[in-house]
This record gives C-alpha cells, structure tokens and sequence, in this order.
C-alpha cells in the first residue's frame, strides 16, 4: 500500500486553467534543445494519392521526396538560421514584458522561484500562408508551454502557442537579411504573447 | 441473429458518420480582459465579417485510412458569425463600447481561414484547428485603415481518436486562442489608444519654408 502511494502522492494536481495557479515569483526557461528549423511547402500539398496506389511504402516515398523538396528550399537561409539567438530573444522579450507590467515577479534565480515556466521551441521557419493557388510564405513558430512548481512537479500544459508574421510573400523574397529581420520581430512577438498569456490568465 | 443485426447496425452508423456531413454547434469564447484594456474605453463596431475562405461549404474534411474525403465537417451557424460574435466579446470584455454603424471606428474583419483538421499516428490521433481573420481598424470619417493585424488562433490534442464532441472541442479552443490572441494584440491596443491623442497643432502658416 506504501509502495503505491507514494508516488501517487509525488504527483502534483495538474490545472486545466492557467487561473488556478498561484504564481508568486516565476523563472523562465526557454529550451530550444529540440527547435527545427524548417521551410514548409511542398509537404502542405501532400495528398492521400501515393498511400492509395501504392500503399504505406508510397506514402513514405512520397512525403519523403516533399521533405527533400522543403530541405533544398531552406538551404540558402540555414546559415543565418543558425545564427538567429532564438531562445534569448523570446526570453528578453518575455521577462521584459513581464517587468514592465509588474504583475508577477520575476524571481532572481530559479531557486528562488514558486514556479518555472518552460518555453519549449518547436519547428519555425517559412510556412506557406494557405492551399494553392497561394505561393506566398510567411515566418512562424512554434513553442510549448508549461509550467512547474517549485518541485519541478508540471502544473499546468502543455500548451501550444503558434505565431505568425504578419508579412508573407514569395520565398524568393526572404533574403537572409529579411528572413533574419523578420524572425527575430516574430520572437520577439511571441515572447510577449506567452507575458500576456500569464499576465492577463 | 441479434448480433448480426447489431454489428449491421454499428457498420451503419459508422458509415454513415463517415460519409455524411457532421455539422458542429460552436460557441463564441467567454471572453477576458487583456491587453486592449489598457487603451481608453473607445466606441468601436463590429460589422458583418467578410468571408474570404477557399472552402465555405465546411470546415474540414473525413477521411478515412487511406486520406481519402469521405465526408465533411460543418457547422450550425456560419464560421463568420460565429467569428463576430467572438471580436464582440474581446470589445465588451476589455471595456471598450460595442457601437453601430454611426461609431466613427470599427473593427472590420475578413475570415481567411476556419479548418478543423488531423493527423492519424498509429496508435492516437492530432486534431488541430486554426481560425485565421485579418482584422482592421477603419477611421469611418477617412475611410484609412489605422491598424491591420492578421489574427490567427490554432489549437490542437493528441488523443486515442474522437468524434464529433471531440471536434467541436478543438475548434472552439481556436477560437479561444484567437479571442486570446486579439485582445493580447499591442499593436491594436495602441492603434486604439492613438485614436484619443490630441491632434497636432497645426502648422503655422510663417513657419512653411519658403523658396
């Protein structure tokens, strides 16, 4: 009976609403360990066609030559994807906001902290805006968010936050000089809606 | 014979919830206060949104194993009402003034996307939604644009599978993030709060440079 509750009793209560969670000091953790940058177009035309005729192994080949496709149109921009200080930028501008507003403070190390959130970068990169006909790419990216207690117990998440710039237009167009321009603005953008998201929960 | 007729009757319902169209009953989020808030209270009207989607016959597609559409995904009420009826709620909720057509601004909108959509794995399933609106604010005594943000709210679960409770889930959790993401907007905040700052002097006529 010992033996089945104590781990029972480890767990913490996971809320279903970020309001009933009483946030007294925050550290912030942005993990960008399993972050991919990617350009999403061909695969956004993947159809059924190839699993019909030719089954599983088709479908495989088939999304396989998309991915390949996608790779090859994401070269040019590597390097300076590379380069981008996603992480920092979402973190500036997440404990900026954060700061400016007050509502929650800022605990001056994670020891500290009543709570951790967790900022998990997913894929980001260039993701066509909509089905054909339309050509044009916009910047995106996608996090995880969670929330632990000072036991690094999860409370609350995960959740997806996905962002999106607001220019689009044809993959030719993003240099790596505006790829770059725009992403960090997006960071930056997504930093603070994940600030807003807690401080108006 | 009894079990016979059972797995018949079972065959038929899932065939037919297969083939047919699902209509869902989607509700507007209840609305919270955010960062539109911080603007002073501004009369503001919603009118009808425009409805730009590529598809407005559904929302998303049944398919079955192989990808193949087998079926469609509706609704009760049209995406853009219910759409409206979600900026409306942003409105009220952050302490701005809900006005008609006499309001001096409004907050025009054109629905681009509302999908309702998933992933099969091989042992759960992603359903995801995205409710995607270009949303202006319009100075009606110029007719300008003062402000132009594209809103978009995605939700998605991983689950053993789902029906259509469990569709209607997914999309009214877009259209929570969307409602999320409006009244989280700083650029509109501002374009707003700029609409109560005193207008600039004018010029002095002596101050005009002269050739």
């Amino acid at each position: 009976m010992l033996a089945w509750s104590a781990p029972t009793a480890a767990l913490a209560q996971r809320a279903a609403d970020l309001r009933q969670v009483e946030i007294v000091s925050l550290s912030v953790r942005i993990d960008a360990s399993g972050d991919e940058f990617k350009v999403i177009d061909a695969r956004m035309d993947e159809t059924a066609t190839a699993a019909v005729f030719f089954g599983l192994v088709g479908a495989t080949i088939n999304s396989a030559a998309n991915a390949a496709e996608d790779d090859a149109k994401a070269d040019p921009l590597r390097p300076t994807a590379a380069a981008l200080p996603l992480e920092q930028l979402i973190g500036d501008a997440l404990r900026a906001r954060l700061a400016s507003r007050n509502t929650i403070a800022l605990a001056a190390s994670p020891q500290d902290a009543s709570h951790t959130l967790v900022v998990e970068i997913g894929d980001w990169g260039l993701i066509r805006r909509a089905q054909r006909p339309d050509t044009f790419v916009r910047p995106f990216l996608k996090l995880n968010l969670s929330l632990l207690d000072a036991r690094g117990r999860p409370v609350w998440g995960p959740q997806r936050e996905h962002s999106i710039s607001q220019t689009a237009a044809e993959l030719s167009a993003f240099t790596p000089e505006t790829f770059r321009l725009e992403m960090e603005a997006l960071a930056a953008r997504a930093g603070h809606q994940v600030a807003n998201r807690l401080i108006y929960r | 014979m009894l079990k016979v007729v059972s797995a018949l009757m079972l065959a038929g319902s899932l065939a037919a919830c297969a083939t047919g169209t699902t209509n869902l009953t989607l509700a507007a989020p209840q609305a919270r206060p955010g960062v539109l808030s911080e603007a002073p209270a501004t009369t503001l009207d919603v009118p009808a949104i425009r409805d730009a989607r590529q598809n407005q016959t559904r929302i998303g597609d049944k398919r079955n194993g192989y990808g193949m559409v087998m079926g469609a995904v509706g609704t009760t009420q049209p995406p853009a009402a219910t759409v409206e009826a979600a900026i409306e709620g942003i409105v009220a909720a952050n302490n701005h003034v809900l006005g008609g057509e006499s309001a001096r601004y409004a907050l025009q909108s054109t629905l681009n996307t509302f999908w309702f959509d998933y992933r099969t794995g091989l042992v759960s399933v992603e359903f995801f939604g995205t409710v995607n609106a270009e949303v202006a604010l319009i100075d009606r005594t110029t007719g300008a644009a003062l402000y132009t943000e594209t809103v978009e709210g995605y939700y998605s679960e991983r689950t053993g599978g789902g029906l259509s409770q469990t569709w209607t889930r997914i999309m009214n959790g877009a259209l929570a993030d969307f409602a999320t993401k409006l009244g989280n907007s700083e650029g509109l905040k501002e374009a707003i709060a700029a609409t109560h700052a005193a207008p600039a002097a004018p010029a002095a006529a002596d101050a005009a440079p002269t050739s």
